[in-house]
């Protein structure tokens, strides 16, 4: 451009001006010729998958994060042991937030009858932000009903059923909470933030939050967790959570919906992983749409510029009026695309909104933005180069049509499209790591399944001459359009193989959300069983048919010593607050590591590796504190990295006044989410036994057999019997719900992959059909072209699968342990499928796309293309 | 092959009845441009197709040779009545036809060497490779066996092409100018080489050229005007004449 204009500096501008005129002249009367569909298709469709995509995500994202704050309490929950200032609350209501203040503590409650120690809850109007509470009509009957926003009022207690039964109370009695007495309103079954407060295992009573004071209970130094709940837009949140947070001190827990997931954290980050995993897959579909699309549009126009060039325009003014043409035409169809996926994701949730187990928000404006935007990234990343290449095109190509395009830039072409590719994931997903991973994914894929065709190539070439007449014609044919054929291969394989990861690991996460809940799932948990009914416990439990755990021993100490000195001063700072060092923890012993542990540092104990505990490190213990054992102990990772513990730190924990020391031998990734009985401590067996203990055990009773637990009440009074099907039965609701959200996107990632593959076919027919067109006028039969094109295609579409296989097996290892953490196995499926469905996609589409071959008089062919 | 040529010779090889063309422009207007054409060529003659530039003689010999349809009419080609024909029987019909292209057409990613094997390897032929080089020797391209069409000057293109016509063994053979872009001599040396296989192996030759020596060295020379074929008598004394007086 630059040297057009320098040559005719004297009408610089005027030269800028007509070449956009030029540039609106052209578009039309390209338009007109039929060469620029086949692009403003790829365009188009591009940016409305992209755009599908994109709106789907969204609204499917915006869905499961109301669940997810349904299960928080708030979009933002400030936690805090102490009261929080009044100003903080009204920055938050001039920022235009919903605040609504709550406490929770552990207060003993009497009845005339009985005294249970509960867990009280005190909450102001607004309470609940997200959902409803549950109430049941009676005793007999416990199917929650919504409260209809109603809350108790000053004077009105409402408990869960199990404290009724606990105080021998029933509705309508009084009840007495430190010095207050209330009137027993309602029964609570359904608390839709219960799943934060999970470990409180007393049951609940709701009241009113000016209720406080007049109980009494609540004096300096008493355990109190305040609960502020938030909600608000996006950017109300995000103002006001950048201004709260360098007035936070170490005691407050600042919690944001989007960043910390209840839990359900890990499926619901899988599930948001999965989304923008299926939106980049679109986009990498589209680029390689467009890429080919532009391709062939700059292939068809060398000689055009050409041309123009011997006749005084140089090459540069025609490629920059041809990419001035393809910039109006890249805006209004992605502006066509970003309206047709509007269009289409409206009219989809739609048709299914009554099998959606909630409602889905609206989708926000972002999309619009993210769709266009990608729109054009995408043309200049993928369909720029060809055109920059068109601006090299020599004038000379007019005589000698060996003057192809220079192929040497191809490095631009894949370097561009390398750059648009990243640029995009980086913004798709805001995520450094995903970024990486894709991108390295991609290049290795790119690079070896080009060196993997190329090699194959040539092996056809060695071995078609050996071969009957057709398939020699096909390898022959095959081999001499390496150059074409090599892309093709590679854009098909890419089409493919985005659309196989997406399957699989829709599969796996599936897979393992079943896992995380199966349907016989433990929902209750039995604790404080004494050591001398346990036995019995068990026995009733059988006797019932319930299924049930093994009963779990555990002792409670609390974490005295680290390196033999105070705990509280050898953890970081910011981690004084954990509660895990201001409670009792509960240990256990093992001798095999418990299911769904995985071992990240150190090694799993076996009786060899217990005898061979270095000596020195236990000389060493001994001297610090004369009688004590140095015992191996297996960490949970999360308490580990909360207080920088390590291989190989000691630990003291102190069990009413008796100390056992331990050093850590190894630590281990425990499944929080799956609702089995889990230990932050563990140690091998002969350790703990003597030590004071109670036992712990989960089962599972089906709705019909709830008679069991007033029986269970009776027998065993000192257990503590705790009901999860609430919290179990939400989280149910959020798998499901991003279940079907991996379903949908699945769907229409397949769809669009299909679509565009078969575009993408389509887009390298040019060649075949002059050359099947050619063949038959050298006397060739139909059935002739027809098996040597179809070898051709077969060969192509296998070739492809093969690199998808390829590809997404690669891919999917590397995104599996560093993005899903989810274990990667070879799945035997893909290497039939892949392959065959690649042959099979490729050869109709292409047997399709060149079925006028032999339909139509071969003069008629070679003239339309 | 030579049982079934010495049938032919009967015969007419090619023969049309009140053969049309018509096409539409992007502006959907219809041009016509065969309007009705009678003729008949018979077995192992050589006949000339001579007309201004856009007369539709390229037309008219893509018709001929089976690779278009008509609008209207007939053509009988081996007494095949080619309207009547799918598109397979067409195919079929054109195994005993050479053509070559007045743009060429080759297959540009071929050499020289598989452009011209290509025919023959289709029709089965096991001996394709020494063939194919026999008739790039013949037109004088043994050197460029392995040079792809864009690394061919035109000549040479068009000497491929004509290598490619020949190696099918035709029954007839259509040309559509094929000494268009070759010097005197070398051009020279490729009509020969079409006479030379019109006599010995009986070969029907039709050409279309602007060529008239080439005309005057045919049998038969036709001139197409205003969508209407006139046959020239045969005059060998006045050539220039009857080039002058096709072209009024
Ligand atoms: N499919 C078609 N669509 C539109 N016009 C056509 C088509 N085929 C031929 N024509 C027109 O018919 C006329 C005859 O074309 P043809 O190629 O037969 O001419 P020609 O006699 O071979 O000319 P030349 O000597 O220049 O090769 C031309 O004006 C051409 O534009
Ligand atoms: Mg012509």
């Amino acid at each position: 451009m630059t040297t057009a204009v320098s040559e005719r500096s004297k009408q610089g501008n005027k030269v800028r001006v007509s070449s956009w005129q030029m540039a609106m002249r052209l578009l039309g009367r390209e338009w007109r010729s039929g060469d620029l569909n086949l692009l403003a298709w790829a365009l188009i469709l591009a940016v409305m998958t992209v755009a599908l995509t994109a709106f789907l995500a969204d609204r499917l994202q915006r869905g499961m994060e109301q669940q997810a704050a349904q299960l928080m309490g708030g979009d933002l929950v400030l936690r805090s042991p102490r009261a929080i200032p009044d100003d903080w609350l009204d920055k938050a209501r001039t920022e235009g937030l919903t605040v609504v203040p709550t406490m929770e503590f552990p207060s003993m409650v009497a009845s005339d009858t009985g005294f249970q120690l509960s867990a009280v809850k005190a909450v102001s109007s607004g309470y609940p932000l997200k959902g409803q509470l549950g109430l049941a009509a009676s005793m007999e009957d416990l199917a929650p009903i919504d409260s209809a926003g109603r809350l108790p009022v000053s004077g009105e207690v409402w408990v869960e059923p199990r404290l009724l039964s606990a105080l021998n109370a029933s509705v309508g009695d009084e009840i007495e909470i430190g010095q207050m007495l209330f009137r027993i309103r309602e029964l609570v079954v359904k608390e839709p933030d219960r799943g934060g407060g999970f470990m409180s295992f007393n049951p609940r009573a709701l009241i009113n939050f000016t209720d406080v004071p007049a109980t009494q209970v609540v004096q300096p130094g008493s355990r109190v967790t305040f609960r502020i709940l938030f909600a608000g837009q996006p950017d109300q949140i995000d103002r006001f959570k950048a201004w709260l947070e360098p007035e936070l001190e170490p005691a407050h827990r600042l919690l944001d919906v989007r960043q910390d997931r209840p839990s359900v954290g890990t499926a619901l980050d899988r599930a948001q992983r999965y989304l923008q995993l299926t939106s980049i897959g679109a986009v990498i579909l589209s680029g390689v749409a467009v890429a080919m699309a532009a391709a062939r549009f700059a292939r068809r126009r060398q000689d055009t510029v050409a041309v123009m060039a011997s006749l005084g325009h140089t090459a540069q003014l025609m490629g920059g009026i041809y990419q001035r043409m393809l910039l109006v035409l890249g805006l209004i169809a992605s502006l066509m695309g970003a309206c047709l996926g509007y269009v289409l994701q409206a009219s989809g949730i739609s048709l299914i909104a009554d099998l959606l187990p909630v409602y889905l928000p609206p989708a926000s404006w972002q999309p619009w933005l993210l769709a266009t935007g990608t729109g054009l990234l995408l043309l200049m990343g993928f369909a720029s180069a060809p055109l920059m290449q068109l601006k090299q095109v020599s004038p000379l190509r007019v005589f000698r049509r060996d003057l192809d395009m220079a192929t040497p830039s191809s490095a631009l072409v894949y370097g561009l499209a390398l750059v648009a590719l990243v640029l995009l994931v980086f913004w798709y997903c805001g995520d450094l790591m995903l970024t990486l991973w894709l991108t390295l994914g991609l290049i290795l894929v790119l690079v070896l399944s080009a060196l993997i065709t190329l090699g194959l190539f040539r092996v056809l070439k060695v071995v078609g001459p050996r071969l009957p007449s057709r398939p020699r014609l096909a390898i022959r044919s095959l081999y001499s359009h390496k150059q074409t054929a090599l892309p093709q291969v590679m854009a098909f394989g890419l089409v493919l193989m985005v659309v196989a990861l997406v399957a699989l690991i829709r599969n796996d996460l599936l897979v393992s959300w079943q896992q995380q809940l199966p349907d016989s799932a433990p929902n209750h948990f039995a604790i404080n069983i004494q050591p001398y009914e346990k036995d019995q416990f068990a026995a009733t439990l059988d006797k019932a048919g319930v299924e049930r755990s093994p009963l779990y021993p555990m002792v409670r100490a609390r974490l005295e010593l680290i390196n033999g000195r105070p705990a509280l001063e050898m953890v970081p700072e910011e981690s004084r607050e954990y509660n895990a060092l201001h409670r009792e923890l509960n240990l256990s012993w093992r001798s095999t590591l418990p299911d769904q542990n995985v071992v990240i540092d150190g090694q799993w104990w076996d009786n060899e590796s217990l005898m061979t505990l270095p000596a020195s490190k236990q000389a060493e213990g001994q001297g610090d504190q004369a009688g004590q054992t140095i015992i191996p102990m297996s960490l949970e990772s999360g308490m580990a990295e909360h207080l920088a513990l390590g291989m190989g730190d000691q630990l003291t924990f102190n069990l009413a006044g008796y100390r056992i020391t331990g050093e850590v031998v190894n630590i281990r990734r425990v499944n929080w989410d799956n609702f089995q009985p889990n230990f932050y401590v563990l140690t091998p067996p002969g350790v703990l036994e003597t030590l004071p203990q109670t036992l712990l055990a989960s089962f599972y009773l089906p709705e019909g057999n709830r008679d069991l637990v007033p029986e269970l009440v009776r027998q065993f009074p000192a257990v503590s019997l705790l009901d999860i099907g609430q919290i179990l039965a939400q989280v149910r609701q959020i798998l499901e719900q991003v279940t079907l959200a991996v379903e949908v996107m699945l769907g229409f990632t397949l769809l669009c992959g299909l679509i565009l593959l078969l575009a993408a076919v389509r887009n390298s027919l040019d060649d075949r059909l002059r050359e099947g067109a050619l063949y038959r006028t050298l006397g060739a039969s139909g059935a002739q072209i027809r098996q040597i094109q179809m070898i051709e295609f077969v060969l192509l579409g296998v070739l492809a699968g093969g690199l998808a296989l390829m590809g997404s097996e690669l891919t999917a290892s590397l995104l599996y342990r560093n993005l899903f953490e989810l274990e990667y196995s070879l799945s035997l499926s893909h290497w039939l499928v892949l392959p065959v469905s690649g042959g099979v996609i490729i050869t109709l589409a292409g047997m399709w796309g060149t079925r006028h071959v032999i339909q139509l008089p071969p003069l008629q062919v070679l003239r339309a293309g | 092959m030579n049982a079934s040529a010495s049938d032919v010779t009967l015969n007419s090889v090619i023969r049309t009845e009140n053969l049309c063309r018509t096409v539409t422009d992007a502006d959907q207007q219809a041009l016509h441009i065969l309007k009705g054409i009678d003729f008949q060529i018979n077995a192992g003659e050589s006949a000339a197709i001579l007309g201004s530039s856009g007369a539709g003689k390229s037309t008219l010999l893509g018709l001929l040779a089976g690779l278009d349809q008509s609008s209207s009419g007939e053509i009988w080609l081996n007494n095949q009545p080619m309207s009547q024909l799918s598109e397979e029987q067409r195919a079929q019909a054109r195994q005993q036809v050479g053509f070559v292209f007045q743009s060429f057409q080759l297959l540009e990613h071929l050499t020289a060497l598989e452009n011209v094997m290509l025919p023959l390897e289709l029709s089965g032929d096991t001996d394709y490779q020494a063939k194919a080089r026999k008739w790039l020797d013949n037109v004088g391209l043994s050197h460029r066996l392995k040079h792809y069409p864009r690394q061919l000057s035109g000549g040479e293109q068009q000497r491929v092409a004509i290598a490619r016509a020949f190696a099918g063994d035709p029954v007839v053979l259509f040309a559509d100018e094929p000494t268009g872009n070759l010097d005197s001599n070398t051009g020279q040396s490729i009509i020969d080489l079409l006479f030379s296989l019109n006599r010995d192996q009986g070969t029907t030759l039709v050409l279309v050229t602007h060529d008239e020596a080439l005309a005057q060295r045919c049998q038969r020379r036709f001139y197409l005007q205003d969508g209407k074929l006139n046959e020239q008598v045969q005059n060998d004394s006045e050539p220039e004449d009857t080039a002058t007086g096709g072209l009024l």
